[in-house]
């Protein structure tokens, strides 16, 4: 025997386990897509194309009820080109009680250049839609607390073809634990960009309906 | 609830890594630190360096288009969560795999429950999670074996995919006995390390 003669580790006797498993096949390597560099290099630009800023947390839990804004569609351009498409399909059903459908998803996350207090922040977020219109749930969270004087709010960003972005506010998160159904305003059509991103920024309550640029996490909606 | 509460992400491993439980001293390259620093070309020197691998784990276990769709998908959540990596626990790539693994699954998943859906249909043979598990590890171990030398690399397939005896190969390659052994046992401990990683 082999083992009894090289006196193997348990991990090792694993690596032999799955080494008698496989052939000279799997020694063969297939080539990427040509063009999959440049799409992944245009999906990290247009994530960052919304560039973020310093922002102090700290742990006092602040009253968000009170603020309430509406905001416009912005276009950004950005230095992305490529970027793959992302379909949505209707696929399930249930949502709180009204007729949208599961139609998509996104892990989001923190990533480096976000506000710094969010690191271990995450989030899942469901893309809903009814036929006519599209909404988005939280379902779960690890959020930390707005600091004082700013709330939390959730974005969806575009990107189209060309790599412009359009970034669409879609609420002020009062509790992202509630399950809130946050719709999406008919100006902003999903299935009109390449690439759907969700993410959650820092406002200050200083009256600028724009992205703060602070952003806590963010992810790509992929169909579910 | 506070910054202290909330809870770490979780980043699951591979069923290999899993099982992994030795901690031997940490072996990384330029890459590895480039990325865990953020510099500016890393992500694109990680792709070099496991694009092919992640790509070819995913066209094993899905259809092209999604194949290609979830690679760029594990590039870009690895760039965004490198924060977490750290070269100390483990190599980038096996870390990337364990990325590609879960992403492979989720899809494998959806594309279960859409044909489910889809009864009528002719049913497509999808992969299982353990068969996803076994494919992550096949190729990690290949890249492994690409990574040592010709000989030990020439060694241990003449051992493993021919199942030849020591002898048998010492015979066949003009190597002494003794050298196909420390070859054989030194290249598993070689890919043992390359499939390490002891990340959350």
């Amino acid at each position: 025997m082999t083992d009894d003669i090289l006196h193997l580790t348990d991990d090792e006797t694993r690596v032999e386990a799955i080494l008698r498993t496989m052939s000279a096949d799997d020694l063969e390597r297939e080539a990427p897509p040509d063009d999959l560099w440049t799409e992944i290099e245009a999906a990290v630009a247009a994530e960052h194309a919304v560039t973020a800023t310093e922002y102090e947390f700290d742990d006092n839990v602040v009253d968000m009820t009170s603020r309430f804004r509406s905001r416009p569609s912005i276009l950004v351009a950005a230095a992305a080109a490529l970027l793959v498409l992302v379909g949505i399909f209707v696929t399930t059903s249930g949502s709180g009680g009204s007729n949208y459908e599961v139609v998509g998803g996104a892990d989001l996350s923190w990533a480096n250049g976000f506000v710094e207090g969010g690191m271990n922040a995450t989030a899942r977020a469901s893309v809903l839609a009814d036929g006519e219109a599209e909404a988005v749930r939280l379902d779960e969270t690890a959020l930390p607390p707005a600091p004082e004087g700013a709330d939390l709010e959730l974005w969806l960003i575009g990107v189209d073809s060309k790599g412009e972005l359009t970034i669409q506010s879609i609420g002020v998160i009062a509790d992202p634990t509630e399950g809130r159904v946050y719709e999406v305003p008919a100006e902003f059509d999903p299935a009109s960009f390449d690439t759907v991103l969700v993410d959650i920024s820092v406002e200050p309550r200083d009256g600028n309906a724009a992205h703060s640029g602070a952003s806590i996490v963010r992810g790509p909606v992929v169909e579910a | 609830m506070t910054l202290t509460e909330i809870r770490p992400p979780i980043q699951r491993a591979t069923d290999y890594s899993r099982r992994v439980t030795s901690a031997k001293a940490p072996v990384f390259n330029e890459v590895e630190a480039a990325f865990s620093r953020g510099d500016d070309n890393a992500l694109r020197l990680a792709y070099e360096a496991h694009g092919r691998m992640v790509y070819g784990f995913c066209a094993r276990s899905l259809d092209p288009e999604r194949a290609k769709d979830v690679t760029q998908e594990v590039f870009v959540s690895a760039w965004r969560a490198r924060h977490r990596y750290d070269p100390a626990k483990g190599r980038l790539g096996a870390w990337i795999m364990a990325i590609t693994r879960n992403r492979i699954i989720d899809n494998v998943r959806s594309e279960k429950r859409h044909s489910d859906r889809r009864a009528d249909e002719d049913s497509v043979e999808l992969f299982t999670d353990a068969e996803v598990d076994a494919t992550s590890d096949k190729m990690l171990v290949a890249d492994a074996l690409l990574e040592l030398s010709e000989r030990a690399r020439e060694v241990i397939t003449l051992a493993y995919f021919h199942d030849l005896t020591h002898p048998q190969i010492a015979e066949r390659t003009n190597i002494p006995l003794g050298t196909v052994k420390s070859d054989i046992r030194r290249g598993l401990a070689r890919i043992r390390q390359h499939l390490e990683t002891q990340h959350d």
